[in-house]
């Protein structure tokens, strides 16, 4: 479906994607990075809106730079606020599918089917002015379906959104992958992906880090240095123990919390229960420091430059 | 793609029918009527032919036509991109050409609209003998002016979107105003060359100095069917040059920079 | 844009440098006659024409002078000054806005007084760049170009006659940029507006000096006189804003009464009045979140 090799892209001397190469089947993905990864310079890559400056994009066997039959094919939805004040959301959206080639009456139908799936229809006729951000966020998502493409590329789609309409985006973009169509979304929230999607690519600074499920990347990483944090009425007796048990590579005691650093978090969370039952320690509170996006990428970062 | 420079064409005319839009219309239609209202009613006797038919040609193919091309078709680019809009078009098949093509017509009609509506106010004012002759002369070079300036004007917007009315306004100044007045080969580049050749002719005004003088280096002596070849060429071929840049350009969209 | 500023200040400055070698050497007087044609008719530039026939040239030093760097003002500058706030002001206000800025900045300890100077103060650094700066060193390279240091002596005041030029020039038209950025989201309408302002009001100045001429032709011809007669400029003219500030720089640089721009003086009060006014109201508006 999508097919990089080698691409880099830079912006003078700064660096937006580097030396990216993945191929993707069709499916859902999340890009999942942080701020300032190199997020929007792939998918403005994918969507042909740049050109590489080394290397080739591929989306459904073609180059999307200036290819009109691909975006027949393609939808998408940019992360920022590009709507017109004083026009309504249904003209909006029913003049960008008249760019699409579709006809004046089907063009009309689509957009009211449309904006109805984002639960735009009780305001579509409204000036979008007079839009929350959230229900701009549902007009620029459905443009993006309205002409039923065969993949959909959102950047950053729960923007503005509050829980509710999460959950029904959430919906919306589950049944549509259960149509088999293909799915890029990125984000730079981990609950927002895994919401939708299990397989996703970890992006940062202009890298392609890791790509796969959830489990993929954690058993990646199995092996590496890992960090837990117990916190323990006893925390010294505690470090004692596991140092004895031979379970850290090293323990920091801090402020009655216990941070073990481990080459084998899976043999120290199989042990612990025996342990503190043999010695009759209180362990309250117990958490990979891991877990977190940051400390996965900093890991992730780690290994791409070889330090682990 | 036709379908789409239309659909383009009547959403941005659509656009146009708001109050802020009319009143540029208004002021753009009154300005000439104004102008000339002003030299009729302080002059002491009726102006000759010739000082109406030079104002009235500053006026509309002139004012008129060039500043309402500026104020609509240099924008084409810059105005989505400010908008943070561009990318919405772009993804669309065609969808940056059928802007900048739905755009530039939409312009040009809307400007052309305005030239007449003012030039006919004009020439009422005037009540000129010749009126007719008048008339019918600025309203084929408005109607060449137009496309012409449109054209010239798309193509420094596609260029460099950033400072598109700034460097289209010292391209007025600077290649329309003062080198379409040197005496050489260099002003036949202009589109003033050939639109002030081409009021010579039709409304048979007399050249200083007669046709063997150097004012004729301002006016040539080709026939007007050349001219109008010329800037049809003219135009069509700065269309295709814009085109060309835009296919060429990279507008990119950003999240983390939108405010 | 800064170098097409000074490169006329080169071209001024041997103005200065051919009148003071005129008045030290009479075989010098000869190059000045394209800068006598060029004078306007007036009893002012009579008067240096005079001291040239005369070859007392020291008494007009100070008109020459003035005249030099009033020209300076007019022509080259003035239209600088048109084109370099066009390309710098249309988004200054209208992007915040668009963008909702304000209400990063008035969530601050920041008046909208100061939030406005701010913004102004931008454009006088710019424009200071292309009017006082090099009207100053065209005046330094006067003196440099002189004999010797005496000229100081009768033109000290044209320093702060520039100074004032200055501020005649810079005022109002900043104001008024700011104004029309203000009262639009879109940058290119403000540009548009700005450009529309100078050409209209050229237009309309041309289209009066024309009635003008072409009346006092026909007066030579009433009167059955063969030179044209030179009548007062007609009050449509002040619809020019160019050459509204044009009377009022020609009082400063001391080639007009007060009485005779009094009515110029007003319009670019009244243009920095009402430009402040819509300027306050429309950064006080509410802002909608």
């Amino acid at each position: 479906m999508i097919e990089l090799r080698n691409v880099t892209k830079l912006y003078g001397r700064v660096i937006g994607v580097n030396d990216f190469t993945l191929t993707l089947e069709p499916g859902a993905y999340g890009l999942l990075g942080p701020n300032g990864s190199g997020k929007s310079t792939l998918l403005n890559l994918i969507t042909g809106q740049l050109r590489p400056t080394l290397g080739t994009v591929r989306v459904l066997g073609e180059s999307p730079r200036n290819n009109a039959r691909l975006f027949r094919r393609m939808g998408y939805c940019p992360g920022s606020e590009g709507l017109y004040a004083n026009v309504s959301g249904y003209e909006w959206v029913r003049y960008l599918l008249r760019l699409h080639g579709l006809s004046s009456q089907r063009a009309t139908s689509a957009a009211g089917e449309a904006l109805e799936l984002v639960g735009m229809s009780h305001a579509m006729h409204r000036s979008i002015a007079s839009y929350s951000r959230g229900m701009r966020q549902r007009t620029k998502l459905a443009q993006a379906l309205a002409h039923d493409p065969e993949l959909l590329i959102l950047d950053e789609p729960f923007n503005g959104f509050d829980p509710v309409g999460r959950h029904e985006l959430t919906c919306v973009l589950r049944d549509w992958i259960g149509f088999g169509k293909s799915l890029i979304f990125a984000s730079h929230l981990l609950h927002e992906i895994e919401s939708i999607t299990q397989s996703f690519l970890l992006i940062c600074g202009g890298r392609l880090l890791a790509s796969g499920t959830a489990e993929e990347v954690h058993a990646m990483m199995a092996g590496l240095p890992n960090e837990v944090a117990l916190r323990s009425t006893e925390p010294h007796a505690l470090a004692a123990l596991l140092l004895r048990e031979r379970a850290a590579d090293s323990v920091r005691v801090v402020d009655g919390c216990v941070t073990v650093a481990t080459q084998h978090p899976a043999r120290l969370y199989d042990r612990l229960p025996g342990w503190l039952a043999e010695t009759g320690l209180e362990v309250t509170e117990m958490h990979s420091a891991d877990e977190s996006l940051q400390a996965l990428f900093n890991s992730l970062m780690k290994m791409h430059r070889g330090e682990l | 793609m036709t379908g789409n420079v239309a659909a383009v064409f009547l959403f941005e005319w659509r656009r146009a029918l708001t109050l802020p839009r009319m009143a540029w219309w208004a002021l753009l239609a009154a300005f000439p009527a104004f102008i000339i209202a002003l030299i009729r009613f302080t002059a002491l006797s009726s102006p000759p032919r010739d000082l109406w038919a030079g104002t009235l040609y500053a006026l509309v193919p002139m004012l008129v036509s060039m500043l309402g091309t500026l104020l609509w078709a240099t924008p084409a680019v810059s105005s989505e991109l400010e908008r943070r809009s561009w990318v919405y078009l772009a993804v669309r098949p065609h969808g940056g050409v059928a802007v900048l093509l739905g755009k530039y017509l939409g312009a040009v009609t809307w400007v052309v609209s305005t030239a007449l509506v003012g030039l006919t106010m004009a020439v009422l004012i005037a009540d000129s003998d010749d009126g007719w002759r008048l008339w019918w002369t600025m309203a084929r070079l408005a109607c060449l002016a137009c496309p012409a300036y449109g054209a010239v004007y798309l193509l420094i917007g596609t260029v460099l979107p950033r400072r598109a009315m700034v460097l289209a306004v010292a391209y007025t100044l600077i290649f329309e105003l003062v080198v379409g007045l040197i005496p050489a080969v260099v002003n036949k580049l202009t589109v003033q060359y050939r639109l002030r050749a081409l009021l010579v002719e039709w409304c048979d005004l007399e050249i200083p100095g007669g046709r063997q003088s150097g004012a004729l280096a301002l006016i040539g002596d080709a026939p007007p069917w050349q001219h109008i070849v010329i800037l049809m060429f003219l135009t069509a071929g700065l269309l295709f040059a814009a085109t060309l840049v835009l296919r060429w350009s990279e507008f990119a969209s950003s999240a983390e920079t939108d405010v | 844009m800064l170098f097409f500023a000074w490169l006329p200040a080169l071209w001024f400055g041997m103005g200065f440098f051919l009148w003071e070698q005129a008045a030290l050497y009479p075989e010098w007087r000869q190059t000045l006659r394209p800068f006598l044609q060029s004078m306007p008719e007036t009893p002012e530039f009579e008067g240096i024409r005079e001291s040239v026939r005369t070859g007392n040239l020291e008494a007009s030093r100070h008109a020459v002078w003035a005249w030099l760097l009033q020209t300076f003002f007019r022509y080259p500058q003035g239209v600088l000054m048109v084109m370099v706030v066009g390309l710098i002001f249309p988004p200054l206000i209208s992007q915040d806005i668009r963008s909702r800025a304000f209400l990063l900045y008035f969530s601050r300890p920041l008046t909208r007084t100061e939030y406005l100077v701010g913004k102004l103060a931008s454009l006088w650094a710019y424009l200071s760049m292309v009017s006082v700066a090099p009207a100053l060193a065209l005046y330094a390279l006067g003196v440099l170009l002189s004999p010797n240091l005496s000229v100081i002596g009768a033109t000290w005041d044209l320093p702060l006659r520039i100074i004032a030029a200055s501020g005649v020039l810079i005022l109002p038209t900043t104001v008024l940029a700011l104004c029309l950025s203000s009262l639009t989201q879109e940058s290119r309408y403000a540009g548009f507006a700005w450009f529309a302002v100078w050409i209209l009001g050229w237009f309309t100045y041309g289209a009066a000096t024309t009635a003008d001429a072409f009346n006092s032709q026909q007066y030579a011809a009433f009167d059955g006189r063969g030179k044209m007669v030179i009548l007062e400029e007609s009050a449509w003219t002040h619809l020019s804003l160019y050459h509204t500030l044009g009377r009022v720089q020609r009082w400063v640089f001391g080639f007009a009464d007060f009485g005779d721009v009094r009515v110029s003086t007003l319009i670019l009060i009244s243009v920095t009045a009402v430009s402040l006014a819509i300027l306050y109201r429309r950064i006080s508006a509410p802002m909608r979140v």
